[in-house]
């Protein structure tokens, strides 16, 4: 496993890059736990087996372990999120007509359908 | 209709076929010394020869690549102006979607998903008359590196049939190093083309974000997401990028600027230009072997005038993790969209519709989508989302300021593809954060939403080939062709 390298030189270059020693004590330990698991898996909706559900704990554990331990050696204080690298603006387009898709080829790949609708379990209350 | 020339039923024997490049094999259809469908007939024999042994495709158009042939035979009996890749066999990732023909993206969910359109850039390849020979195997909604997450079987490396080809386009970059393709085309989110690229000892780059359409790639990380070419020579490359680049109002973050011809990047002079090896590239946890290939590639480059320094990346190590939580939140949020309704797998027997969703997807996604998809929704549910998701997005801006400050001071990074060659099938199977750790190299570049070009830079101890990145400045693709053109010529 490839570990991080800080050494004193680095941190003397033009960069915003700190070690925030502090953070990294202050970082309660992530401990995923089996609810957790069922929680998270419930907001995916996703049904997961016994044996699943004890793989993926394990699994999430290390991975976040070792994400969140790395990320919180770097001091990000007043630094702006950057959800895209291009600086991107609503596009408009003209409001005119353009051909779309037939609604019999598009509905050929549904799983089940009827009378040109998708078809999907009842969803209203009662009888 | 003129007569063919004599000869050109013996315009070649299959090897000969399968060795000409994409520019050659464009002037013989040309002169009418071999024909479209002696060419396209000797990559199927290939394939139907070999692929079982390599697992690269996952299905084959035979109808539609016929018809393909004679009309794009028709124009150059005709002798009409046609372009560089009228003719060529290829083949594209199952992720990207084709009219008519399965997209499966390597999952049981889409394993009878037939697109009722063409991505932008297959209809490239289309008005190019380029020949589609097949879909290629990936791991799953383009989720590995090693190409052992499809639902459709794993591929072998051909160089090595027991290592992996890399993933997550391991089909592509196999079926192009075993000549069962002339070129093709993959996806690269955090290196599933440059990685197997590498594996493979082909040539695979990553064009900078929003230079090529996204529009028909089947969505795995929105923000980190392009296509890009695998082919088995650095003039293919520029030949395809042609192709492929341009502004597509269907993305709306493509980039509507002006894209070069990068043919005309393929000249043998690096005088000047200016290379940085980051040292943290080039630390512990590199094979031995693969730190003297780079070390000798940057005393190629110096020996053909380029200056070579070492240049600093400090943040090198933080792009892993911040890659991880971001792409996997947006991919929990982007394969929300399979639900058992509009297309794709159905839990048969649900008479509730959470439990047909619940079901649909537990069955429908493997173990490794499913990982990606607890990570991300973790990462993104209350009470996690500063700590994790906008950690990681503060962590992607001194990252990409990182980059910007090193290429302002050289013209390219030179460092590993991946930090060895082809591991064993099964090697790193069972432990995930092992498998996250070959993307070390390659991730940042989508981090940063830069170019990267992967070319083979010689073997390892046991002959399996490896390969060298180099990464450039947004939208300067031509750079990364050129030094790495030259590098071919000069060692090849």
């Amino acid at each position: 496993m490839i570990k991080g390298v800080i050494n004193k030189e680095m941190m003397g270059l033009e960069t915003k890059f700190k070690v925030n020693k502090a953070a990294i004590s202050k970082e309660p330990p992530v401990k995923i736990s089996k609810v957790d698991i069922q929680h998270v898996a419930a907001l995916a909706h996703l049904n997961l087996s016994k044996e699943e559900e004890e793989s993926l704990a394990r699994d999430m554990e290390s991975i976040i372990r070792y994400s969140i331990d790395k990320l919180n050696e770097l001091d990000t204080s007043g630094v702006e999120p950057m959800e895209h690298v291009l600086s991107i603006q609503n596009i408009f387009r003209e409001d005119h007509l353009i051909e779309s898709l037939d609604r019999e080829e598009l509905l050929r790949n549904a799983p089940v359908k009827a009378d040109g609708y998708f078809t999907v379990p009842k969803v209203v209350e009662g009888k | 209709m003129k007569g063919l020339k004599s000869g050109i039923s013996n315009g070649g024997t299959s090897v000969e076929l399968l060795g000409l490049s994409i520019m050659e094999a464009a002037k013989k259809l040309k002169a009418r010394e071999i024909s479209v469908s002696e060419l396209v007939s000797a990559y199927q024999a290939r394939i139907n020869k070999l692929d079982d042994s390599i697992g690269a495709y996952i299905s084959i158009c035979s109808e539609e690549t016929g018809h393909q042939i004679e009309r794009v035979q028709k124009k150059l009996d005709a002798g009409e102006p046609v372009s560089l890749l009228a003719g060529i066999p290829m083949g594209l990732k199952d992720n990207i979607v084709t009219l008519g023909i399965l997209t499966s993206c390597g999952s049981k969910m889409l394993s009878g998903f037939i697109p009722p359109y063409d991505a932008t850039v297959v209809k490239r390849l289309k008005e190019n008359d380029a020949v589609i020979l097949g879909k290629l195997n990936m791991d799953e909604f383009a989720m590995g590196s090693s190409n052992e997450n499809s639902w459709y079987g794993f591929v072998r490396n051909p160089w090595e049939r027991s290592r992996v080809p890399g993933g997550s386009s391991g089909g592509a970059a196999a079926a192009v190093a075993s000549h069962m393709a002339c070129f093709a085309l993959g996806s690269d989110t955090g290196g599933s083309i440059r990685q197997p690229a590498s594996f493979c000892g082909v040539v695979g780059l990553k064009p900078t974000y929003g230079a090529v359409s996204r529009y028909g790639l089947v969505a795995f990380a929105s923000s980190l997401d392009q296509i890009g070419p695998i082919t088995r020579n650095v003039a293919d490359c520029a030949v395809v990028m042609n192709v492929i680049t341009g502004h597509d109002p269907l993305d709306s973050t493509s980039s509507n600027i002006a894209y070069p011809d990068y043919t005309t990047f393929l000249k043998d002079d690096i005088k000047g230009l200016k290379i940085g090896i980051p040292k943290e590239y080039i630390q512990q946890g590199l094979d031995k072997m693969v730190k003297t290939k780079i070390l000798a590639a940057a005393k190629a480059f110096e020996s053909m005038g380029a200056a070579v320094t070492e240049v600093s990346l400090p943040l090198t190590d933080y792009a892993l993790p911040a890659y991880y939580l971001i792409s996997s939140a947006e991919a929990s949020s982007n394969l929300a969209r399979y639900d058992g309704i509009k297309y794709g797998y159905r839990a048969p027997n649900s008479d509730d519709l959470t439990q047909l969703y619940k079901q649909t997807r537990s069955e429908g996604f493997g173990t490794e989508v499913k990982r990606r998809i607890i990570l991300g929704t973790y990462c993104l549910s209350a009470g996690f989302y500063d700590a994790f998701y906008k950690k990681a997005m503060k962590a992607r801006r001194l990252i990409f300021e990182d980059f910007k400050r090193v290429l302002n001071e050289v013209d390219i990074i030179l460092g590993p593809t991946t930090p060895s060659g082809a591991f064993k099938i099964g090697e790193k199977a069972n432990n995930p954060l092992e498998m996250y750790l070959q993307d070390i190299y390659t991730v940042s570049v989508n981090i940063a939403g830069l170019c990267a070009i992967s070319i083979p830079c010689g073997r390892d101890n046991e002959g399996l080939p490896l390969g060298m990145q180099l990464i450039g400045r947004p939208f300067d693709e031509g750079t990364l062709i050129q030094a790495a053109y030259a590098y071919e010529k000069n060692t090849g």
